[in-house]
Order: structure tokens, then sequence, then C-alpha cells
């Protein structure tokens, strides 16, 4: 393989992983979420990647998606790191942003290991009441919790802390 | 690493993944099947988040194997896995493909080892972090945030049960008792603990995390007055069950003869495929 081409910037590289959306939740890339922990350009582009949870069925899909979008520049060489923890206070503003419009209610700020487990009700994303409830701590990915608005009916999800 | 620590931290760690791969599968085939919908999805995400930490085990002992991370997942022989025999156990019901289902099956036992074992997993993730292998701790500061979540879960349903119709309170009751040996079987060290306690990659053996536990799960015990088969004296506790052991060594029942074949046949029908 060639090596990187010398000009290929460790912003460039940025700004392509910034087109990655997350694949469970597409409208967050996944810069957004924080799991694109360092980029080194050299002879190779090296990228490190947080998993959010361990047994995420999306990780393979999402290391490929990166070579993918990144080979076009030179060698590319993905590395999973468990040496610091992913948690949901790397999702950027932004990204809390983006959750909120798309119906996901970000999760709660702080470190989980000390957040009470009973936890303050959740604002609803669509009419921001607090009037919710708990129904589920576990969704239809592992990274969701379902809530209930008792003002507008309606069911919700949540980006449950980790 | 000196070749024999190197050699009992792989044993010690596929101990742990085999563990996780176990539990995980047994508890995964109560998709579609839990009591309520939200249960349903609750039990599969306990499930699937175990498979992926055996996944990351699995992984750590490629790392000082070479050996691929399915392999040492799917493609071992029966008696070289190494997980408690509680775990092994089918606590649903049987289906056939005609459709029929053999009785038994019970939800008070799935959730009553779910809870056990997880106050028994989190205290070896708990000693994980402080491991002088790096990998293990890192990967035990991850696991440990889900884990969180796994022991709200079993709270919630142990109080149920416990609080609940006089039919749950029973059911958990025979539950209990019945899985008393085996429970304690999952304090059987990994041969070579030893080793890896005088290195400082686990803090203490499995069987030393024994008493912790008999403390930590005591007072839910208590709580709901259900019978515990022990007394807390002045040196410690004082049992009056036999620890069913073999796990650690291989040895498995007829759980283990059902679930290795049912496992391990996709992955031997086609070892070279890829998905």
């Amino acid at each position: 393989m060639p090596a990187a081409n010398p000009r290929v910037t460790e912003a460039q590289v940025w700004a392509l992983l910034r087109e990655i959306p997350d694949p469970e939740i597409p409208t967050i890339s996944l810069v957004d979420l924080g799991v694109i922990r360092k980029v080194e350009v050299g002879e190779v582009i090296r990228v490190e990647f947080l998993p959010t949870f361990v047994g995420c069925p999306a990780l393979d899909m999402m290391q490929r998606e990166i070579r993918a979008k990144l080979e076009p520049l030179g060698p590319v060489e993905v590395k999973v790191v468990y040496d610091e923890a992913w948690t949901t206070e790397r999702i950027s503003e932004a990204g809390r942003a983006k959750l909120l419009e798309a119906g996901l209610a970000p999760p709660p700020p702080g470190d989980l290991m000390e957040l009470p487990m009973a936890q303050a009700p959740v604002a609803c994303p669509y009419c921001g009441s607090t009037n919710t409830q708990l129904e589920n701590r576990f969704g239809p990915t592992p990274c969701r919790a379902i809530h209930y608005c008792n003002d507008c009916h309606q069911p919700f999800e949540q980006f449950k802390a980790v | 690493m000196k070749p024999e620590v190197q050699h009992a931290l792989k044993r010690y760690l596929l101990t742990v993944a085999d563990d996780e791969i176990v539990i995980g599968y047994r508890d995964s085939e109560w998709t579609g099947i839990a009591p309520i919908v939200e249960e349903d999805i609750a039990f599969s995400s306990l499930a699937q988040d175990e498979i992926g930490h055996a996944r990351l085990y699995y992984t750590l002992v490629a790392e000082l194997t070479g050996k691929d991370a399915d392999h040492l997942a799917l493609l071992r022989e029966k008696d070289a896995y190494y997980h408690a025999r509680l775990l092994e156990q089918r606590a649903t019901p049987k289906y056939h493909p005609s459709g029929e289902h053999e009785s038994g099956g019970d939800w008070a036992f799935a959730v009553a080892r779910r809870f056990l074992y997880d106050l028994f997993d989190d205290l070896r993730i708990q000693d994980h972090t402080a491991s002088s292998y790096a990998p293990l701790a890192g990967a035990a500061r991850k696991i440990q945030r889900e884990e969180r979540y796994h022991l709200k879960h079993g709270e919630v349903w142990w109080e149920t049960l416990a609080t609940g119709s006089l039919e749950a309170r029973e059911r958990l009751e025979r539950a209990l008792e019945r899985m008393w040996p085996d429970l304690l079987g999952l304090f059987e060290a990994a041969p070579g603990e030893d080793l890896l306690v005088a290195e400082g990659i686990l803090p203490r053996t499995t069987a030393d995390l024994l008493e912790p536990w008999l403390e930590r799960a005591w007072p839910y015990f208590d709580r709901y007055s259900l019978p515990f088969p022990g007394n807390r004296e002045a040196q410690g506790w004082a049992l009056r069950i036999q620890a069913a052991q073999g796990g650690r060594q291989g040895q498995h029942g007829p759980g283990w003869d059902e679930l290795y074949e049912e496992m391990t046949m996709v992955r031997k029908l086609e070892p070279e495929g890829v998905w």
C-alpha cells in the first residue's frame, strides 16, 4: 500500500470522520459521539476508537466505515482501545442538541458511577415536560432507555448515562 | 511476563469469559418468551451485554496467545470450558420445532441466578480494576459501568418476587434452595490464581470473594426474610451447604451437553465462515 499522501492533515481526517453517522443513531456523527479518541497522520493514518458499549453490535461496522472513509487518503489503522472508558460525558454539546432534535433525550450530565440510579425525571424531547416516567432501563439498543411522557402521552427514548 | 504467569492469566481470563458467554447464552433464551414485553427487551439486553463482555475477555486471551477470539469462544473442546455449573442450566421451557414445548422453565430461577451472579461478578470486576495487568484493568473499568444497570435490574426483580404473589415467593424460595450448592461453585478458583495474586494481577483469588459476597447478598435475604443457609459467626460465615464444584476444571452437567451443542453448531458447520 502506498504511504499516506504527505499533504494529508489531521484536520482533513477529522473533517471526514465528522461525515460518518452513528449506524444506530444516524443523526449524530462518530465525532460528536466522542468515540474517536485520537488521530495521527504519518506513514499510516492511525485512529484510536473508544467503543460505546462493549457488546455493541455496530462496533465492527463503525470500524469498517472509518476505514472505508479514510482509505482514499492512504493506509488506515483503526485501533479499538479500552485503557480509557468511553462515557456519555464524551458526547459533544452539538451532539446532545442533535439527539434532542431527533427525539432522543440526551444522557444526564455527570459521571454514571456517581449518579443515583433513581434519577430525576427526564424531560420529554417532544413537549419538554418533566412529568415523565422510566418504563425500562433497557431499550432497542444497549445505549437507550425507554421513558413515557404523562403529558403528551408519547413514549420516548433516552441515551442513557454510561 | 513469565510463561507460567501468562499461562495462569490465560486460564483465568478464559474462566471469566466462559462464565459470561454461558450466562449470556442462557439468558438470551428468554428473548420472545419473557413474562412481559419490557422484560423481554431488558433480559435480551443483559444477555447481549454479557456476550459482549465475553468477547472482550476472549480478545484479551487472543492477545496473549495469538488465537482468534471466535475460535476461543466457539471451537474449543467441550471439557475445556471453565464456567461455573450454575450458569449452564437451562431456565426456559424447551421448545421443539413442532411448536410443542416441554414443561419446566422458571423465571424465578433465571432472575435469582442473574442477580446473585451479578453480585459475584461485580466484586470480581472491582478486583480487576485494581489489576497490574493494564488491559484487564481497562476492560474492567468499562464493563463496570454497564453492570450498574444489571444490578439495579436484579434488585427490582428480587424485590418483586420476594414481595409478590404467594406463587412468586414460593418459586423464588424453591429456586434458591435448588441453586445454593451451584452458587457456591462460583467461588471455585481457577488453577494458578495464587500465582496471579503474587504478581499483582489479581488482588485476591476467586475463593476469597466468598466472604464479601455473603456479606453483600445477606441483606437481600434478610430484608425479605428469605431462608439463608448460613450464620455469621465470630470467625466468619458458617454455611450449611456444600459447594458443587468442578466447573472451573471443565467438569459439567447435562445442561452443558445441551448448550455446547447448540452454541457451537453454526460455527462447526462452517468453521471458516465470516459474517
